[in-house]
């Protein structure tokens, strides 16, 4: 790996390391293996970015890397909960946890999101995340490789589940 | 005046994460423990065919018939022809995972369905032919009254081998169901 590649790393390691601690996060519940994942994902891009050509922007690179990285590394576990997993087309809700509806507050309702987010089929899984993260129906469809129609379909689904749970109290907007 | 409300993405960002971000020297040492014990694996697959060329080369000859002879120089033939594939099918390229999301499970997917259907053809199939005939061999050295018990055993295999057939192709239907659903997602 030439300097430039190596800084280029460096760079993407300060901006992104946040992003990447929360797609694990999204992807394998438990801890320490969310923190190999981890470890999983900087290896990839750190491996896969002298291949780099700039087809498309860093960011979705680095985000097209680290979901298909953490897909993998779940995979087996995804397989043995297939009859388990939902989409955003089934009647899924987000799990609310008694006593708490009027005022969840921040923590309980981020596990209330992973809980959700750990009970999508992938697809799905992925453009949930993406669309957490704050990414635009454009850039997830860049990401995911689905047109932006399809994408802003699968946002609008998962926006009326999210409206029916309590994460959305308190909150501005979906 | 009142905070403005927080929204869902500022909450998703804001919670706390163990954020891991390895060294340039970390990832190097990762790098080469991952290389290793992909290499361990495929060794001890190598091992495992040396293993059986082995015996069934030490057992051809000692064969006491033309059948058993012939079982144990097929089994032979077999276990050259997996290790063969064995060796061409991990030298191909590992994943890429710059490509698109979708198109990234998708090729999983499809992957492991053809692996699922494919693997009884290069894996087991070979290996059956050497084992037919020595099991026939076994059956001319046995005695009438163990006959029986050699018969059950024959069927038990027989049995075990089309389970396994069938569960392979239910998980191969299981996995196209979901890429006939993926490629639908992508038509849209």
């Amino acid at each position: 790996m030439n300097r430039a590649t190596s800084l280029r790393y460096d760079n993407i390691r300060t901006e992104f390391g946040a992003a990447i601690a929360r797609i694990a996060s999204a992807y394998e519940a438990d801890r320490s293996r969310q923190q190999d994942l981890q470890q999983e994902i900087h290896l990839a891009i750190w491996r896969g970015l002298p291949g780099f050509r700039e087809e498309c922007s860093l960011k979705t690179w680095v985000y097209r890397v680290a979901n298909n990285v953490a897909a993998t590394f779940v995979a087996k576990e995804m397989r043995q909960r297939r009859g388990q997993l939902v989409s955003l087309d089934d009647e899924c809700v987000i799990p609310t946890h008694p006593g708490h509806e009027s005022e969840v507050d921040h923590k309980l309702r981020v596990e209330m999101l992973h809980t959700f987010l750990h009970t999508l089929k992938l697809p799905d899984r992925q453009i949930a995340l993406l669309y957490l993260e704050g990414h635009s129906a454009s850039d997830i469809g860049e990401i995911t490789g689905l047109k932006p129609a399809a994408v802003a379909m699968r946002i609008h689904r998962l926006k009326t589940v999210l409206s029916k749970s309590n994460t959305q109290k308190g909150t501005d907007h979906v | 005046m009142s905070e403005r409300p927080m929204s869902i993405h500022d909450i998703w960002k804001e919670s706390g994460f163990d954020i891991v971000v390895p060294t340039s020297e970390e990832l190097i040492e990762k790098d080469a423990r991952l290389r290793s014990s992909v290499s361990r694996s495929n060794l001890l697959e190598y091992v495992a065919g040396l293993l059986l060329f082995g015996v069934s080369s030490y057992f051809a000859a000692q064969a006491a018939s033309g059948v058993a002879l012939a079982g144990w120089v097929l089994t032979m033939v077999a276990t050259v022809f997996i290790m063969t594939n064995l060796y061409f099918r991990s030298k191909g390229d590992g994943p890429v995972f710059g490509d698109d999301t979708t198109a990234h499970y998708l090729a999983s997917l499809i992957r492991r369905r053809d692996l699922l259907g494919s693997i009884w053809k290069w894996y087991i199939l070979p290996l059956v032919p050497g084992f037919a005939l020595l099991r026939i061999a076994m059956h001319g050295l046995v005695s009438p009254d163990q006959q029986m018990f050699h018969y059950g055993y024959d069927v038990a295999a027989l049995i075990l081998a089309l389970a396994l057939a069938l569960w392979n192709h239910r998980k191969a239907k299981e996995l196209n169901a979901e890429i006939v659903a993926i490629r639908h997602l992508q038509s849209l």
